[in-house]
């Protein structure tokens, strides 16, 4: 008898996951598949302080409460729906200024409450002073170069002619 | 005539190089030497460092181009001003700053592998030296960009991503605005850096830092 309804259960729940299925081509783009990331991050590599976007794709969104999305990296924001009619919901929070670089996981509470996505977003550390980026060759002063090619060229004449007079006596 | 001239002149040469040899070999050394000198003096003057007072005059562009997913930059060309250099990727040194090319190599440029890659939204960077101790290094020339010129970088995706200068300034290192230049967040710009100011020889460094902004305007992709 349990048997019996059990799978009846199981017969309705497959039908009506055919049902579903048959629905999707009138829905434009369709969730992400299972077992992709669930939450894209964009960008994925900020630094400290800087407004990122959260896009997921929740189950059962419509007509539920509001979910949220957490992270060490910024304070709990509550999901919005896309303007756009691709079903998705998104939040966009900034990044805490005094957070340390490296990766931090990003949770979505679904608005069902129950279903929980994950992603993950990389802080990246900022440099605190401007690169050493030169030898000093182009500042130099080359007034020297012109001095002392003057110096050689009129020793190297004073040489020459010293050897023809020699020479001619 | 003007054979038996040049025999006479020539035999009177054999004649003191046989007798003088010594003499004439340093004469000509000596010549040599001060008419290279000369002449190198003679080709800094005429190119001018103008550095020490760089600057673009900004002249923005509006571009709708869209960013692009990470990839690792390869190399930079720079028509304008004869770049075309291999990219390495770089991180930060234990002192905060960014890690450069070595200067024995001179022509190459270094990417911040940290930050956001070119094409991506917000700011990558590009370094490069500007010279050596003894030579003009990849971006001796950064002083002749203007707005408006083209900076191409090819990604290992086979991708080749456009910016257009929009300006440039030059920084004193002890006010350097890292943020500006490392962090702004939203569109997609390249930032080149490099040194300029006047050179203090006390701290064997460049007093300024060079940056020139440039924004993606379009992607080139590979088959197409």
């Amino acid at each position: 008898m349990g048997w019996a309804m059990m799978g009846t259960g199981a017969i309705s729940a497959l039908l009506m996951t055919a049902g579903v299925a048959a629905t999707t081509p009138q829905n434009p783009p369709p969730p992400p598949p299972a077992g992709q990331a669930e939450v894209s991050v964009s960008p994925g590599n900020v630094a400290p302080g800087s407004k990122i976007r959260i896009t997921v794709h929740c189950p059962n969104a419509r007509n539920a409460p509001q979910g949220h999305v957490d992270s060490p990296a910024f304070t709990t924001l509550a999901l919005a729906e896309e303007a756009a009619p691709n079903g998705g919901l998104f939040a966009e929070p900034t990044v805490r200024v005094d957070v340390s670089p490296g990766p931090y996981e990003v949770v979505v509470t679904c608005p069902d409450q129950n279903t929980k996505l994950r992603g993950t977003l990389t802080i990246y550390g900022v440099p605190s002073s401007g690169p050493p980026t030169g030898g000093g060759y182009l500042a130099k002063d080359h007034t020297s170069l012109l001095a002392s090619g003057a110096v050689l060229l009129a020793v190297g004449g004073g040489l020459a002619a010293y050897a023809f007079r020699r020479r001619e006596q | 005539m003007s054979n038996v001239l040049l025999d006479e002149l020539f035999s009177l040469g054999r004649a003191i190089v046989r007798h003088r040899p010594t003499q004439v070999a340093v004469a000509v050394v000596t010549i040599m030497a001060g008419a290279f000198s000369l002449g190198m003096g003679v080709g800094q003057k005429a190119d001018p460092w103008t550095l020490p007072d760089f600057s673009i005059k900004t002249r923005k562009v509006s571009s709708d181009v869209a960013s692009v997913n990470r990839a690792v930059p390869t190399r930079i060309r720079i028509k304008a001003i004869g770049v075309d250099a291999p990219i390495d990727a770089m991180g930060l040194t234990s002192n905060s700053t960014m890690d450069v090319p070595s200067i024995d190599e001179p022509t190459r440029t270094g990417w911040y592998r940290d930050g956001p890659s070119p094409g991506e939204l917000g700011s990558a960077v590009v370094l490069g030296h500007v010279d050596t101790r003894s030579k003009p290094a990849v971006f001796h020339n950064i002083g002749e960009l203007k707005a408006g010129h083209r900076i191409e970088i090819d990604r290992d995706d086979h991708s080749t991503i456009v910016f257009t200068v929009e300006s440039g300034k030059l920084y004193d290192k002890k006010r350097f605005p890292s943020h500006k230049v490392f962090a702004r967040p939203g569109e997609a710009t390249l930032n080149l850096v490099t040194c300029g100011g006047r050179w203090n020889k006390k701290l064997d460094s460049y007093s300024h830092n060079i940056v020139v902004f440039a924004r993606h305007t379009s992607t080139r992709l590979p088959d197409h």
